[in-house]
């Protein structure tokens, strides 16, 4: 016991150089620089934020409600600002905490777009809060409010844990038969193109979606290791820039690989950055001492273990649900279930009015984006809330004392013929979300 | 040392796979496989394309003949002119349902751009401001919205601005300006008309004919969208909202498509018959439709759509005009009832399972994914 304790001092004491996550620090800023102009560009913020009627709310978090238009979009650039004063190292510590609160704050609004690419970017900045990745090329440094210092390795271990448990989650979601002995989802994605054309005869092969399907569980499940070990490392990040380049050329995913293929340079070691290194002292002070001056191991492990425990923890907790999390999705969020499911749904829902015995169907349309109403019909949470808001509606336009909110659902998951998705005698209004199982969500046959 | 290591349990990759195989076989029953389908897309668009040119052909005929005859009646105001530009206005209108399907969004410039359909058909058209506008004498239509526009405008100024026949013609009869307003209604429809037609003949639409993948802009989710979409506009629209479906069970026929002329059966079902053509290809006008695409990729899918629409085409021979006397009749509001339902079947199938197996995004509404 004592000699563990012993050996995880020795590694708390190790120390690098600060480039691996200076570099880490500047891709990051870069590239959440990058994505806010493209989303504002896009519209995606007057779309998501400003025109819908309703929105998803997270559990717990019901109270985080739009800011009017204008401060909304100050929020947002804001939020653009701090992430440039990420990349270039101007008063970090302030830039990641106003970060991390204004990114948050826009991902909590509405949880129909929930990405796992935004969770990770999340989780990053909370981790940015205690990582002092400033410390090396940064424009603090060069106007003295930090000197530049070799860090604990920790700082470095940290978010090579982080990508890791990405990956590992991600590649132990697709050890399952539909994924591996049916290449499905990726049949139905791989459609994509012209059948007739060049690139529609690879791609619609039937041995495409298997290469592909048994390529990309390999691939995630493996990579931390490969990428961790000096031998195969560098052929690990070719295989990840190929990698995360086909996703993007296939797939709708954003930016999202190209943060991938960023940030996964913080598995090389800072030697490998030495060219960079030499650049970057022709214009920035030199670290002088090679050993941290001030930090402190206990403050950081007090924040770190509990973000590592739910870390490996929180992704699992699908398991104590009955029935298949890829169908009844209790515990799928926040698991990095990365392209996991392809699935499709409709809801109808209806609002009873027991006392003058009538029934009035609900026209989603009215209330909801397509992007939400396609949401909506597939996650059962978004059900209850739904129909929670539409009782609300009812009692308002219809004058109904106590309106019975019941649905037709129907879902198809990985191309299967679509079934009848929640119990259509269920007074959905009646019921409350929570951690508990929700058995009114009937089983997939 | 870490080299022999490393090569050791390399070496066991084949067991450790042929075990994983094992493993995730024995947890859950095998889905069905899809089949690799080698079909042709720009086939299958260059025929959509042609469909549409057909199609707009013919639309814009049958309103060239309502054009003609209300042009006639609007000069010289009768009751015979009259019945003649209501047939033939009943026949164009009717003849438009075909297009509706093929709204892609794009192409279309004369307004504000975007969809085409709502600038021609918004119903129930606004009555009391086009009789405002009639006794102001504003017939200039610029800055007209959409529910004083098109085809349900001129339904109303043939059929609605009067009790009778004979107090419709002397309504235009005592009012230069409705005639005004009649006769640039029938400019406006021809002018998209025109543009719409220009669009699928000229080089802007040849897209259809080069271009071929799933991805936003893409022919094929440009037409599926525009396919769903107005099969959802008939069915939630044409036959939910009058049939009161969302109002407790109580009609609404003031919101009634051809309410005013009494044709809201007749052109709804016009509306499901060309809507039904887009999708299966019923009177086999298309090279390769998208049921055959469909049932390429999916056969099981295929299937179920066309039997479905084969459940559906049933229910209309029970319906006939006027919706006021279907809603009061037990057996035929029970009818049409029944031809909502199982139209509402259509949608799960062609709106998500159909769009899905396809790859195609069911929405206008750009995001990203995981």
């Amino acid at each position: 016991m004592m000699e563990i304790k012993t050996r995880i001092q020795q590694l708390t004491q190790r120390t690098a150089h600060p480039i691996g996550l200076a570099i880490f620090r500047m891709a990051f800023g870069v590239l959440m620089v990058f994505s806010g102009i493209r989303f504002l560009a896009k519209g995606w913020l007057h779309e998501f934020y400003i025109q819908p009627k309703f929105f998803f709310k997270y559990y717990g978090f019901e109270w985080v409600t739009p800011l009017p238009e204008f401060w909304l979009y100050m929020a947002y650039i804001a939020m653009i600002l701090a992430a440039a004063c990420i990349a270039i190292g101007y008063r970090y510590r302030m830039a990641t905490i106003a970060f991390f609160i204004l990114f948050n704050y826009f991902e909590l609004l509405d949880k129909t777009y929930y990405l796992n690419h935004y969770y990770l970017i999340s989780i990053i900045s909370l981790w940015l809060l205690f990582i002092p990745a400033h410390t090396y090329a940064s424009l603090d440094v060069l106007a003295g409010r930090v000197k530049p210092k070799y860090l604990p390795k920790y700082f470095t271990w940290a978010l090579q844990f982080q990508l890791a448990v990405v990956y590992c989650y991600a590649g132990f979601a697709k050890l399952s038969p539909d994924w591996l002995l049916e290449a499905m989802p990726m049949k139905i994605w791989l459609r994509q193109y012209n059948p007739a054309s060049f690139m529609g005869t690879i791609l619609h092969h039937p041995w495409a979606a298997f290469v592909a399907s048994w390529f990309g569980f390999l691939y995630d499940t493996t990579l931390p290791v490969w990428l961790s070990v000096k031998a195969t490392r560098k052929w690990a990040y070719l295989a990840v820039v190929v990698f995360h380049t086909a996703t993007w050329l296939l797939f709708p995913i954003g930016v999202f690989p190209f943060v991938m293929i960023a940030l996964t340079l913080i598995f090389f070691p800072v030697s490998q950055f030495s060219r960079i290194k030499l650049w970057i002292n022709q214009w920035t002070p030199r670290i002088q001492a090679k050993n941290p001056s001030h930090f402190s191991w206990m403050p950081f492990k007090r924040m770190a273990l509990p973000i590592v425990a739910f870390q490996l923890l929180f992704p699992l907790r699908s398991h104590l649900y009955p029935g298949n999390v890829l169908w009844h999705e209790q515990g799928f969020n926040f698991s990095w279930r990365v392209m996991r499911v392809e699935k499709s749904g409709s809801a109808l829902f209806y609002v009873r009015d027991t006392v003058e015995n009538r029934t009035y169907e609900v026209l989603n349309s009215d209330y909801l984006t397509p992007v939400q109403e396609k949401m909506m019909a597939v996650q059962p949470d978004f059900l209850l809330q739904f129909a929670d808001f539409i009782a609300d509606e009812a009692r308002q336009r219809w004058n109904i004392e106590d309106p019975v909110v019941t649905a037709d659902v129907f879902v198809s998951k990985n191309g299967k013929a679509m079934q009848r998705f929640v119990d259509p005698t269920v007074n959905l209004h009646a019921l409350t979300d929570g951690w508990q199982h929700k058995n009114w969500v009937l089983p997939e046959n | 040392m870490k080299n022999i290591l490393i090569t050791n349990w390399m070496r066991w990759i084949p067991v450790y796979v042929s075990a994983l195989v094992f493993l995730v076989s024995c947890e859950e029953e095998k889905p069905e496989a899809n089949i690799a389908c080698n079909l042709d897309l720009t086939q299958l668009q260059t025929s959509y394309r042609s469909l549409a040119q057909e199609s707009f052909s013919q639309v814009s005929t049958a309103f060239s003949t309502a054009s003609a005859s209300i042009n006639q009646f609007a000069q010289s105001p009768s009751e015979t002119a009259l019945a003649t530009a209501q047939n033939d206005f009943i026949a164009a209108y009717a003849s438009f349902q075909k297009i509706q399907g093929l709204d892609l969004g794009t192409g279309f410039t004369v307004r504000n751009g975007g969809f085409y359909t709502p600038w021609l058909n918004s119903f129930p058209a606004d009555s009391s401001a086009l009789v405002d506008k009639v006794n102001a004498g504003n017939t200039d239509l610029s800055q007209f919205p959409q529910n004083q526009l098109g085809y349900s405008a001129v339904e109303f100024l043939l059929f609605g601005t009067g009790a009778d026949n004979a107090a419709i013609a002397s309504y235009f009869s005592n009012n230069s300006s409705a005639a005004t307003l009649l006769i640039n209604q029938l400019a406006y429809i021809q002018s998209i008309l025109d543009e719409m037609s220009a669009y699928w003949n000229g080089d802007a639409s040849a897209f259809f004919t080069e271009s071929a993948g799933t991805a936003q802009g893409d022919p094929l989710p440009l037409l599926v969208n525009a396919m769903v979409k107005d099969f959802e506009t008939l069915k939630n629209f044409k036959l939910k909202a009058p049939a009161g479906r969302y109002n407790g069970g109580i009609p609404e026929l003031d919101l009634a498509e051809g309410r005013y002329a009494n044709q809201t059966i007749n052109l709804a079902n016009a509306h499901y018959d060309a809507s039904r053509a887009l999708f299966l290809d019923g009177a086999n006008n298309l090279d390769l439709s998208l049921i055959e695409y469909v049932s390429c990729v999916d056969s099981d899918l295929g299937t179920r759509i066309q039997a479905q629409f084969k459940i559906v085409d049933g229910f209309w021979m029970q319906l006939s005009d006027p919706l006021s006397e279907v809603v009061e009749d037990d057996a035929q509001f029970e009818a049409l009832n029944t031809l909502i339902n199982e139209m509402q079947k259509l949608t799960p199938l062609i709106k998500r399972e159909l769009t899905s197996e396809l790859n195609v995004q069911i929405s206008f509404q750009d995001n990203d994914g995981d």
